[in-house]
């Protein structure tokens, strides 16, 4: 007798999903996916405003990463406009990107994933969340907490607010750093490098013990894509994409925005309301690849900061070649914190950073433009088209969730054919399965909305509907 | 009692005034500080008492009166803020807000907003009426300013100072209801009309309906505060 | 609703929520909350509409409410319309 075990909805993720895991007659897996079960529309109701609007309106898709949809949005809008921003408008875009994304992998280690890792997989779910960890861990807890604060500030300190700011509009910035601004910055730096390696000490510390976690946590060979600048260093604002093979080779390089859907094509499932990215050479499904941190530093011959450099020698050791595991993308996650802070210090240094030219004034001068950035959880574009007053008659978004899904759902059917063994489970091992999908750290609210209340429902479903068993907790 | 009489004393939310004959229970307020919300009138413009956001009860009669446009007389006995009054300002700010799309959070005038401010002030804390959400265009062919009729609350201030003050007359109300609608000369795009691009319009628009392009993502306070200087500059000559 | 002239607020948009909360209490898929609301606009809609259109146009509503209020209920509670004028099948959310 066939079966269907549901985890509706997936936890410790932002956003809402849920994952079905279809079990046969021998009480096998069969099958595994992992759904995205609301629609938003962004698209569509953004048809007929004018494109100045839209970094403002599209950084409303998520609370968590608005920064990249504002830069991403802007740059399309920039291109749109047919300008170039101001240098110093470009190193203040780059400080928040990067502020953001600290938070961001901050929230994703130490609030969602952390839980599952420093409490461990079977550990009490009524105390596996961030305040089990402060409990446990305080300083590791009160690391994390200060590490999002850091994030947060910068964005706050630059862009007078913490959530959607407004200050990143089509041509630059609304407004110039102030010095005392920069000097707030500065002296949050150290704090900053302490909490971060007290974290990564943490991981390495812990890693060793999840070997057989890493195994089958979405653990398989597959194309990687990322932003990289010339020197092929990481990049998260500007560059172009590089798009890499499974033995690390490249496959296609200097993707600007502008040729995006010339290499990567959308496919649509039945189960998801998120779509399918794929490298359009290959086909669907292929050309599947995926971003974000692992896919980045994968991708990347250097980080251009002194003690993230250590940190990807070290990484790079993990495997020959790309690392496959899609359990190191909290380890990814680290790294590209620590290179966030040194970054944000390099970049505060430079002479120009005060400079009061930070907006490019113009008008329509192209019906179509494409923006693209590095989005925490990967690489983020924008595309829309104007009519010749500016207003939006099309809009597309590929969002790192969408090229992230099918490694997610085969990662998804990988641990669960491992630790579904003849039809039975434990809360345990479908926590697991939930970690497979907390390593990515997608951002679902990008293509779906949490609304109502939020149980966790395992049901057990018979093939006609019956439901056998239900957990709700 | 003549009209001759040059000088009224009347009773205004308990308080004894005087006043000149001819002037508006607005004006009388206002010289004495006392408040009383406003919407479509402007200092500087003609009055319609269309937005009924000023009404005022005058005891005596059950009907209310708009305080911009009605005149004191002799012994009026005027209430500005009685329950009654908050009911109906609260309700007539929920119907514009149900009206249009009056999305705060990526409007323009975020922040310098009247329709908003009065909102706040009134204790408006929800909407109940159903939203109308309708589908409203936005004209951006002027190069410098953009429309969003989905902001637009048809206060007919752009209406009153484009034709008073700038004497160009370019905006007017088409259609009628709730189908009423701003049009710029006989519903023609902004950018190819007869305007003249002085932006007084986009000056007095109480929301973000009427916006200047290059203020996008800034604050875009407004500064209708000209319009009586004009005028009084314009009688100096 | 047709006949209002748009230019103050009550009659032009105050008629227009009241033909929405009718039609929504009229196709069954009104609530007690709808018939408060209804009663409350009615009152702002008489009072404070600048022109003796927007002042009468609730009077039709407020004396049915007033004369068959049990009417308005039946709609709204049972599903119902005793006067058999009603289409209420299947309940819909109609926008004016």
């Amino acid at each position: 007798m066939s079966q269907t075990i549901t985890i509706d909805p997936v936890t410790r993720l932002e956003g809402h999903g849920k994952i079905t895991i279809q079990l046969n007659g021998q009480g096998e897996v069969e099958d595994a996916h992992f759904h995205v079960t609301q629609v938003r529309g962004f698209e569509r109701f953004s048809q007929g405003r004018p494109f100045y609007e839209m970094p403002s309106l599209m950084a409303r898709i998520c609370g968590i990463c608005p920064v990249s949809h504002l830069i991403a949005s802007a740059k399309a809008c920039e291109a749109i406009m047919s300008v170039r921003i101001p240098h110093t408008a470009a190193q203040l875009r780059r400080i928040l990107n990067l502020a953001q994304m600290v938070q961001s992998h901050a929230l994703s280690f130490f609030y969602l994933a952390s839980p599952d890792l420093l409490l461990g997989m079977e550990s009490d779910p009524a105390a596996r969340n961030v305040f089990g960890v402060v409990a446990a861990k305080p300083e590791l807890g009160r690391a994390g907490v200060a590490l999002r604060r850091f994030g947060q500030h910068i964005i706050e300190l630059l862009a007078n607010k913490r959530i959607h700011p407004g200050w990143v509009v089509p041509g630059g910035v609304t407004e110039p750093l102030a010095a005392a601004k920069r000097d707030e910055i500065l002296a949050m730096l150290p704090e900053a490098y302490a909490n971060i390696g007290l974290a990564l000490a943490a991981y390495k510390q812990i890693a060793s013990t999840f070997k057989p976690e890493i195994e089958v946590f979405a653990n398989f060979p597959s194309l990687y894509m990322s932003l990289i600048n010339e020197d092929e260093s990481i990049e998260f604002t500007d560059g172009a994409l590089r798009m890499i093979d499974a033995q690390g080779n490249i496959l296609d390089d200097g993707i600007t925005a502008g040729k995006f859907s010339e290499s990567i094509g959308e496919a649509v499932e039945n189960y998801s309301y998120t779509k399918f990215a794929y490298y359009k050479p290959l086909g669907y499904p292929q050309g599947s690849y995926r971003v974000g941190p692992l896919a980045r530093l994968n991708i990347v011959k250097s980080m251009g900061t002194p003690k993230a450099e250590d940190e990807l020698a070290e990484f790079k050791q993990l495997a020959q070649g790309p690392v496959e595991s899609s359990f190191y993308y909290h380890h990814a996650r680290l790294v590209e914190i620590l290179y966030g802070i040194e970054k944000i210090e390099q970049i505060l240094s430079d002479p120009l950073i005060l400079d009061k030219h930070v907006r490019a004034i113009a008008g329509v001068n192209r019906l179509e433009g494409a923006g693209q950035a590095e989005a925490p959880r990967g690489t983020l574009m924008h595309n829309y088209k104007v009519d010749e007053n500016g207003l939006i008659t099309w809009a597309n978004l590929v969002i790192a969730t969408g090229q992230n899904n099918n490694a997610m759902n085969n990662g998804v059917l990988q641990a669960a054919r491992h630790y579904v063994k003849d039809g039975k489970f434990t809360e345990g091992v479908l926590n697991r399965v939930e970690a497979v999908i907390r390593a990515f750290d997608p951002c679902l609210s990008c293509s779906s909305h949490a609304f109502g209340q939020m149980p966790l429902v395992l049901s057990l479903l018979s093939p006609d509907g019956e439901v056998l068993d239900q957990v709700i907790r | 009692m003549s009209d001759a009489v040059e000088v009224k004393t009347l009773v205004i939310d308990g308080r004894e005034l005087s006043a000149r004959r001819g002037q508006t229970i607005l004006e009388v307020a206002q010289e004495n500080n006392i408040y009383i919300p406003t919407l479509c009138h402007l200092e500087g413009l003609s009055d319609v008492g269309a937005c009924r956001m000023c009404l005022v009860e005058i005891k005596g009669s059950n009907k209310l009166l708009p305080a911009c446009l009605a005149t004191v007389f002799e012994s009026m006995e005027v209430s500005t803020n009685t329950e009654r009054l908050q009911k109906h300002r609260r309700t007539i700010l929920e119907l514009l807000f149900a009206e249009r799309n009056h999305i705060c959070s990526v409007c323009v005038a975020n922040g310098h907003c009247e329709l908003q401010a009065l909102g706040q002030e009134q204790g408006l804390t929800h909407v109940r009426l159903p939203y109308r959400n309708p589908e409203l265009t936005v004209d951006a062919s002027n190069e410098r300013f953009t429309i969003d009729h989905s902001r637009c609350i048809l206060c007919t201030r752009c209406v009153r100072a484009c034709a008073e003050i700038e004497g160009v007359h370019v905006w007017d109300v088409m259609g009628r209801g709730i189908n009423s609608i701003i049009i710029s000369d006989l519903h023609e795009d902004w950018g190819t009309s007869s305007c003249t691009r002085c932006g007084k319009c986009v000056q007095v628009c109480p929301t973000g309906a009427l916006f200047d392009k290059s203020k996008i993502g800034s604050d875009h306070p407004k500064y209708p505060d000209f319009l009586p200087y004009l005028n009084l500059m314009r009688e100096a000559q | 609703m047709t006949e209002s002239c748009g230019k103050c607020i009550p009659c032009r948009a105050g008629t227009a929520q009241m033909y929405t909360l009718l039609t929504r209490i009229c196709n069954g898929s009104g609530t007690m909350e709808d018939l408060e609301l209804l009663e409350g606009l009615c009152s702002t809609v008489k009072e404070a509409s600048l022109c003796g259109l927007g002042q009468t146009a609730p009077n039709p509503v407020l004396s049915t409410l007033k004369y068959f209020r049990n009417e308005y209920i039946e709609h709204i509670v049972h599903k119902r319309c005793p006067a058999g004028v009603c289409n209420l099948e299947a309940p819909v959310e109609v926008q004016a």
